[in-house]
């Protein structure tokens, strides 16, 4: 088992989009290299490389745990969201009551996180047969659609791209992956 | 009677139901008592929403019933974040088992 570490001139006041993408490269490149990895904290400094080996070696069983449990897998993702063809946010609440009412403004934000709550109830894990090996739903605020975390082995890659595009439900969904464990680093 | 007076009608007493002075009891038998009242409240106030928002989509409402029914069920939302706060309840707080109705959730 490995940990990752960067040397910083100074601990960061706080994670920039930049520091997000750094951390998602450095791990991306592990999963292409073949390694089973997974995203225990993000944005943690240590005063000294002792600190560092002894936060890993107090975490470490537990970590240890999880990759020799999940050995040989990857984070699939499948986003599903309500205007996939838009990257742009949604009209604003305040945009929204402007064209129509207080009202019915209102009623449309319950339909549409109705319609989230549908998504998330989905519960794709029996739909994708046995190449999912574990499921975990997220909404995305504020009721913008529902991504779907599918633990699978590596070599499963290609069937479970499959499996997705077998189903018309999920032709809207994008696929994103395979990705280090995000969603199955932590006990559920 | 047309759906939308219907609803507004269950809407009103729904409204009427809730309290418009709290007492707040420091001991937990008192706030125990909120949630579970509120935790019935809730309940009809989601099943009207969904009711809402079914007849919105069958076409069968005027746009201005739409707008009387969104405003009469946001107010009812406020009222509730209201209610909750006095109570010192949370949306997960509300999530209990009521038998054969289910949880809210």
């Amino acid at each position: 088992m490995g940990a990752l570490v960067s040397t910083l001139d100074r601990a960061p006041e706080r994670a920039s989009l930049d520091d997000v993408r750094a951390h998602d490269h450095a791990l991306q490149a592990v999963v292409h290299h073949g390694s089973t990895a997974a995203s225990v904290r993000f944005g943690q400094t240590f005063a000294s490389d002792d600190d560092v080996r002894r936060h890993v070696a107090e975490r470490g069983e537990r970590v240890a745990r999880l990759l020799d449990q999940y050995d040989g897998c990857v984070e699939m993702r499948l986003l599903m969201t309500h205007s996939p063809e838009k990257d742009a946010s949604p009209p604003a609440v305040s945009a929204i009551e402007e064209a129509t009412g207080p009202g019915r403004a209102y009623l449309e934000r319950l339909k549409s996180t109705g319609s989230s709550e549908r998504l998330k109830g989905l519960g794709l894990h029996d739909a994708l047969g046995p190449v999912v090996m574990a499921e975990r739903v997220e909404e995305l605020a504020p009721a913008r659609g529902v991504v779907f975390s599918h633990l699978i082995q590596r070599v499963d890659e290609p069937a479970y791209r499959e499996a997705v595009a077998a189903l018309p439900a999920l032709a809207a969904a994008r696929v994103v992956g395979p990705l280090a464990f995000y969603s199955f680093a932590e006990p559920e | 009677m047309t759906d939308a007076k219907d609803l507004e009608l269950q809407l009103a007493e729904l409204s009427r139901s809730l309290p418009d002075r709290i007492n707040v009891e420091p001991d937990s038998a008192g706030q125990e008592l909120g949630r579970l009242v509120l935790t019935l409240v809730e309940v009809v106030r989601k099943v009207l929403e969904h009711q809402a928002v079914r007849r919105m989509d069958s076409g069968t409402l005027s746009p201005e019933e739409i707008e009387r029914l969104g405003l009469a069920l946001l107010r009812l939302s406020e009222r509730m974040a209201e209610l909750k706060a006095a109570f010192g309840l949370r949306d997960e707080d509300l999530d209990i088992d009521l038998g054969p109705l289910g949880r809210l959730k």
